[in-house]
Order: structure tokens, then C-alpha cells, then sequence
């Protein structure tokens, strides 16, 4: 059976009229790792902050291995964190930064002794025990922060985003390496990270947060194939947001008039609310689409004239506008021949699951009241 | 100009830059502490000065034409030049000056000459006559110094952690009183603490005369006269000396920091004694330095705040020199506070010198 190390139970954080964090419920499992994924300002270092114990909950609790610690300061919560800058104490050795912990329990000095290098072992920093801080480079000094963590055998860690002072290749590799100390110490790990890719490679499962609110929780995969709003489908990839209304069902398949004019067939998916009449948006990955030069007739299908061909080594991406103006972004196997030329009129086909509708309209897709009143007068 | 004869001079320069540098620096600055201490006389005098002059234009030509090499090294000692010449004249000169008068003797109690002649007695006159001021200064200045960390830590403290948008009106605040002259500032002193002034007026309602007489702060009913004036008078002159540098090393630390240390199970009491507290000593040492040593040869506190009891090495060396028109004892007595404090502030960096965390 599942065991939750932290709950979180409505939780909410006010600012005077600002809602940082509005109402969050979600619950991490035991030597889980679980991303807190959102664009800044979205409230996911705010209810990091509120784990850790640096502020306190406006409402709802936060409950730490079935007992509520809301009101418990930080030095008294078996979490620990991993600070964005690291915040390793400058005066100290790297031995004593990791001692820290253990030393202000008040564990007999042998037993610290035992369990820093353990740490450094496991961080692979055994030989710079005795260096300072400011002696050792950037990916060393988070695998320290993460050692004098992790020493202190938290329930779980917290990390506001630790890669984000890293160069990209070294924050590549401690992707990889979080990953395995997480493995090898069993800790659930609570990441906060406004880097998609970085939440996609490293997570058991993802919280993605807008404006206060958790929009979605799951897998990776399910986050990425099955987004449950818009903004998680813009967020998480890119995604090509169409909308549309809804002109038939036929219980698997869905007929969207789009509102480029012209009708597309999407697979309904496990969401049964979509009715006749309903506001939708087809979300069509860029991977998932190829273009072609064959132009459906009788208005299906979306075409449009490709603009652009960027090729990028392993894959190209083709950009076509459509009637309304709006881009559609296509991304192909670079090393098979396109069949479209910039100029061309195009179109795209994909497979019958390819597409994915989602309710409502994107604000931002050009979906203004004329369009919507185009769309509704076509029905 | 021959170019064939400049060629090796230049490359020569280069190799020899520092020799020629160092070696112009010395000798020029040998020649101001010559002048400036009087080691010549008469004819040798304009030699000297030529000298120095030929050396200091000699080295600005050879930064000028000596080629980017040549530029590159002997730069440095250009623009040491005006400080370590300016050392030499108003520091050297004047220590060379001290020192020899510190071993002359008058040859008569009312001469204002002296003649060179190893008198180390003058040393046992200063040691012998004015013990009990070297004694008031040592004391009377520690004693202010650690008053003022212990006033000034925790001012500072408050004002680089909770100060929060008050912080420059907060050190404006503190530092405002110093735009007053010190002198006028402790003559101040002298009206709020006089005997029928309002401190002590307002100690004999409340009752706490008898108390301040047992802590040795009043002596025979007055504030004023009492060691404890002195005291306070240095503690107050020199709080912002203490003050400033230790608020600059507080203001510098990351209060994440202290939320890392909270998050690793420190209570504040914890964090602040293994984090803030260490990161802050820099600015403690930096202050004790600022406050020590200029305190110790003060004698302004003492003359306007004290009493003949309370007189400090600084009021003696002043009465020496300006009264009793006694140079020698005067300078022996200035030369044993400066080698003393000297000592003291290098035993003192030695034990707490916090080399590794500037």
C-alpha cells in the first residue's frame, strides 16, 4: 500500500489580497519523486516555502507523516531543502556545512563523522571534505547542499529549483544524478522546477501549477499525452491549440468545425462531457502531424501555405500559416524528404488518435468575439 | 636622440624594471626622510634635493619613453610614488624626529634645545612618572571598546535584519550627530553631565545616586570627574567606528543562510551563534581596531570629562610637549604608546585575525 509522507490539505497563502497559492490538495507518496512544475509567480516555491516550514499556510494544513506541522518551525520538520543558490555557509569546510544537521541534534561526533562521509561517498565529493566552498565549482557545490541534506535522513527533501545556477550541460548531468542519490537513499524528493524537460526526464509524477491553482497531477506521460487544460497543453511540449465547436458525435470520434472554417475528425478520448454545441480545442503535438501536398477536398482537414522550413539535425520544423493567420507548427524526420516546398499549399494529416480536444478556447490563439461569432453563424 | 644606444637601455629596463622601480622609490624617499628629519645641513641640502628630484623625474621618464614593456612594469611604482613620498615626509621624517628626541636632553629645565646624547633615561622618567596614564589609557580604551560592541552589535543588527525601508534613515540616524565637531560634541558631554546638570538632578529624584556611587560611576555625588565619564565620552565618540563596519559584514549576509541553518534543525539561537555571529567577526575586528587605538591616544574625553585622576597618556604627552616644553620625556612617552599599541593590535590579529574571511 501507498504510504504519504506529506499531505497537503487545502492549502492556501494570501498576501493581503494577493492568492499566491489558492487551494491545494495533493499528497506525495514515500520515496516518491514529485515536481512542482509552473511558470514563475505560479506558486509553487510559495507552498515549497510552507512544506519547509519558512511561511505559514493562510488556510488548510500541511500534514508531515500523518501529524499536522503547520504550526511547527522549520528546525523542528524532518524535511530538509535544497536552497536555488545553494546557500552553503561560506566560513565552514564542506565536512562541516554536511555536519551541520547532525551536529545540531546533537549526534555523538563519531556518529557524524560516520555518516558525513557516507554522504560525501554517496555525492562523490569524499576529497574535498576539507575545502571551503568558494573552492569548488558550481555542480560541486549543489552536490554538497544535496549531502547536507540528505545526511539528515529527511522524510523529504525539497528542492527549489537546484539546477537553475547550472550551465546546461552540467545541468544535465546532475539531472542524472539526482536521479540515482534519489534511487540509492529512497527519500521522496519534492522539486520545484519551472523547466519543463527538467520535470518531464526526472519525475515520478508532476504537479503543474498556474496562478495559485494546480492544474493537473500525473505521469509524465499522462501530463504530456493527456493534458487536462489548456494551459498544461501549452505549457508542457508544444502543442498546436485549435479551437472550434463541436458539429457531431458518433460516441468514439469527434466533428469539430474549427474555426479556420474548415472540419476535422478527432477522437473523442475518455472525456465523455463533449456534447453537440460544445467549445472545444483540437491540440495537435507538432511531432504528431505530417504534412502533405494532397489537398482534402470539401473542407476537411486543416491547410494552409508552409512559410518556413528550419531544419534542426534530427528533426525539421515546418511552419504553415492558416487561413486565419494563425501558425501551425509541424515537427518532421529530418532525414526523410519533405514533400512541400515553402510556398506550397499544404495540409496536415495525422492518425485517427493523434488529435486531442480539449474544452474550451485559447485566449490567446487569435479565438477574438468576431471569430466566435464567425464560427457560431457557420453552425 | 640615438636610437641604437636607446634599444638596449629599453630592453635592459624591462628586465631590470622592479630593481629600478623599488630602487628609485627608496632613494627617493630617502632623501625626503633626510630633509624632513634634518640629516643634512648647509651645502648638502640643494644635493639632496637634486638627487630626489633627478630620481622621481628620472623614473616618470622612463615609464614615458622607456616602450609598452618597460610601461607595463615600472607603471606600479609611479603610482606608488606619491603615497609612499608622502609617508616618507609625514610619517617617517617625523617617527626619525620622535625617536631622536626621545634620547636627547635639555641642558637646562627651561631650554627649549636638546642635544642628541642616548638618554635612555627619558624612557624611565615615562615609565616611572606616568604609569597610572598609560594604565588609564590601556584600560579606559578597552573598556570603551567593549562597551561599544556591546552596544553597537546588537544597534547594527537591528538595522541590517529588521530595518527593512528604514535601514538608511536608521544609519543616517546614528551617524548624524558626528556631522557636530568631536570637541564641541564632548564639551556637551561636560553640560549633561555637570553637577548641577539634569543627569544628576534627575539620579537624586529617582533614588539611584547611591547605587551609581557602589557601581563606582558617580564618585562623591558627581558624574562628571569619574572614570565612568571618560569612559562613556569614548564609548560615545567612537560607537560609530564600531558600528559601521560591523553593520556592512551583518548587512552582507544571506538571510538564507540563517533559513538553511533553521532548516537543518537549528533553533535562531543556534544559527545565529554558528552563522551570523562568525560571518559577522570580520566586522567586529575591523571595528576594535577602529576603536581601540585611536581611543587610547585620545585626551579630549579626558580633559573635558575627567578629573586630574583620570588623566590618560594622551593629556600627559600633550602637557609634556605644550607645557612643560619637555620634548624628550614627551617623545619617549609618545614612542612607548605607539610601539605598545603597535604590539597589542598585532598580538590581537594574531589570536582573532580573521585572515581567511575577508
Amino acid at each position: 500500500m501507498r504510504k504519504d509522507v506529506i499531505e497537503l490539505d487545502h492549502l492556501s497563502k494570501c498576501y493581503g489580497d494577493y492568492v499566491a497559492v489558492n487551494d491545494v490538495n495533493f499528497a506525495i507518496a514515500s520515496g516518491e519523486f514529485f515536481a512542482m512544475l509552473g511558470p514563475s509567480g505560479c506558486g509553487k516555491t510559495t507552498t515549497l516555502k510552507m512544506i519547509a516550514g519558512f511561511e505559514q499556510p493562510t488556510s488548510g494544513r500541511v500534514v508531515l507523516d500523518g501529524v499536522d506541522v503547520s504550526a511547527v518551525p522549520p528546525y523542528k520538520r524532518n524535511v530538509n531543502t535544497v536552497f536555488q543558490q545553494y546557500v552553503l555557509f561560506p566560513h565552514m569546510s564542506v565536512f562541516d556545512n554536511v555536519a551541520f544537521g547532525p551536529r545540531s541534534r546533537k549526534t555523538k561526533e563519531s556518529d557524524v563523522r560516520r555518516s558525513v562521509m557516507e554522504m560525501l561517498e554517496v555525492v562523490r565529493l569524499v576529497d574535498f571534505a576539507p575545502r571551503k566552498p568558494s573552492q569548488l565549482s558550481g555542480g560541486q557545490q549543489q552536490r554538497v547542499a544535496l549531502a547536507r541534506a540528505l545526511v539528515n535522513y529527511p522524510r523529504a527533501l525539497l528542492l527549489d529549483e537546484p539546477l537553475a545556477a547550472l550551465d546546461l550541460k552540467l545541468r544535465e548531468a546532475m539531472q542524472i544524478e539526482l536521479k540515482r542519490i534519489q534511487r540509492e537513499v529512497g527519500i521522496s524528493f519534492v522539486f520545484v522546477t519551472h523547466d519543463q524537460g527538467e520535470a518531464l526526464t526526472m519525475s515520478d509524477r508532476i504537479a503543474v501549477m498556474s496562478q495559485g491553482v494546480v492544474e493537473q497531477i500525473g505521469t509524465p506521460s499522462e501530463i504530456y499525452r493527456s493534458p487536462a487544460t489548456l494551459f498544461v497543453a501549452g505549457f508542457i511540449g508544444s502543442a498546436n491549440l485549435l479551437p472550434g465547436v463541436v458539429t457531431s458525435t458518433d460516441g468514439v470520434d469527434l466533428v469539430v468545425k474549427l474555426e479556420i472554417g474548415s472540419t476535422v475528425k478527432v477522437a473523442k478520448g475518455d472525456n465523455d462531457n463533449f456534447v453537440v454545441g460544445s467549445k472545444v480545442s483540437v491540440m495537435l503535438r507538432p511531432e504528431r502531424i505530417r504534412p502533405t501536398s494532397s489537398i482534402p477536398a470539401n473542407g476537411e482537414g486543416i491547410e494552409g501555405i508552409l512559410t518556413d522550413l528550419v531544419f534542426q539535425g534530427p528533426t525539421a520544423r515546418l511552419i504553415l500559416r492558416l487561413a486565419n493567420g494563425t501558425e501551425l507548427i509541424c515537427i518532421t524526420d529530418a532525414w526523410r524528404d519533405t514533400p512541400v516546398q515553402p510556398g506550397d499549399r499544404t495540409s496536415v494529416t495525422w492518425e485517427r488518435d493523434c488529435g486531442y480536444v480539449l474544452a474550451g478556447w485559447p485566449d490567446r490563439a487569435g479565438a477574438t468575439t468576431t471569430n466566435v461569432d464567425q464560427i457560431e453563424a457557420a453552425l | 636622440m640615438n636610437t641604437t644606444l636607446l634599444v638596449p637601455a629599453r630592453q635592459r629596463v624591462g628586465r631590470n624594471a622592479d630593481r629600478v622601480g623599488l630602487g628609485a622609490l627608496i632613494v627617493a624617499s630617502t632623501c625626503l626622510v633626510a630633509l624632513g628629519a634634518g640629516w643634512v645641513g648647509g651645502a648638502f641640502r640643494p644635493v639632496v634635493v637634486l638627487v630626489l628630484v633627478a630620481v622621481v623625474v628620472g623614473l616618470l621618464v622612463l615609464v614615458a619613453i622607456g616602450g609598452p614593456q618597460a610601461r607595463r612594469l615600472l607603471a606600479p611604482y609611479g603610482l606608488l610614488q606619491p603615497g609612499i613620498l608622502w609617508l616618507a615626509l609625514f610619517f617617517l621624517a617625523p617617527v626619525w624626529s620622535l625617536l631622536r628626541i626621545s634620547l636627547s636632553t635639555k641642558p637646562s629645565r627651561f631650554s627649549v634645545d636638546y642635544t642628541f646624547s642616548w638618554a635612555f633615561e627619558n624612557y624611565t622618567t615615562a615609565f616611572r612618572d606616568f604609569g597610572k596614564q598609560f594604565e588609564h589609557a590601556f584600560v579606559y580604551a578597552a573598556v570603551a571598546t567593549v562597551l561599544t560592541v556591546l552596544i553597537g552589535y546588537p544597534l547594527a543588527y537591528v538595522i541590517a535584519f529588521r530595518g527593512g525601508k528604514y535601514k538608511n534613515i536608521l544609519l543616517g540616524l546614528v551617524v548624524i550627530p558626528f556631522f557636530t565637531s568631536y570637541l564641541i560634541r564632548t564639551i556637551a558631554w561636560s553640560t549633561i553631565l555637570a553637577d548641577r546638570g539634569p543627569t544628576v538632578a534627575i539620579l537624586h529624584n529617582v533614588g539611584l545616586v547611591r547605587l551609581f556611587e557602589v557601581l563606582h560611576i558617580m564618585n562623591n555625588g558627581q558624574l562628571l570627574n569619574t572614570p565612568a565619564a571618560v569612559i562613556g565620552g569614548l564609548t560615545y565618540n567612537f560607537l560609530p567606528f564600531m558600528l559601521l563596519p560591523i553593520y556592512v559584514s551583518l548587512e552582507k549576509i544571506d538571510t538564507n543562510l540563517v533559513n538553511a541553518a533553521n532548516d537543518l534543525y537549528s533553533s535562531s539561537v543556534r544559527a545565529f551563534r554558528k552563522i551570523v555571529l562568525p560571518l559577522s567577526i570580520p566586522g567586529v575586528f575591523a571595528g576594535t581596531l577602529l576603536t581601540f587605538i585611536p581611543a587610547a591616544g585620545d585626551f579630549v574625553n579626558a580633559q573635558f570629562l575627567g578629573s586630574p585622576n583620570t588623566t590618560m597618556i594622551g593629556n600627559s604627552i600633550q602637557d609634556q610637549f605644550l607645557k612643560q616644553n619637555n620634548y624628550p620625556v614627551a617623545s619617549a612617552m609618545a614612542a612607548v604608546l605607539m610601539v605598545s599599541i603597535a604590539s597589542l593590535v598585532l598580538i590581537y590579529t594574531r589570536l582573532f585575525g580573521t585572515g581567511d574571511l575577508a
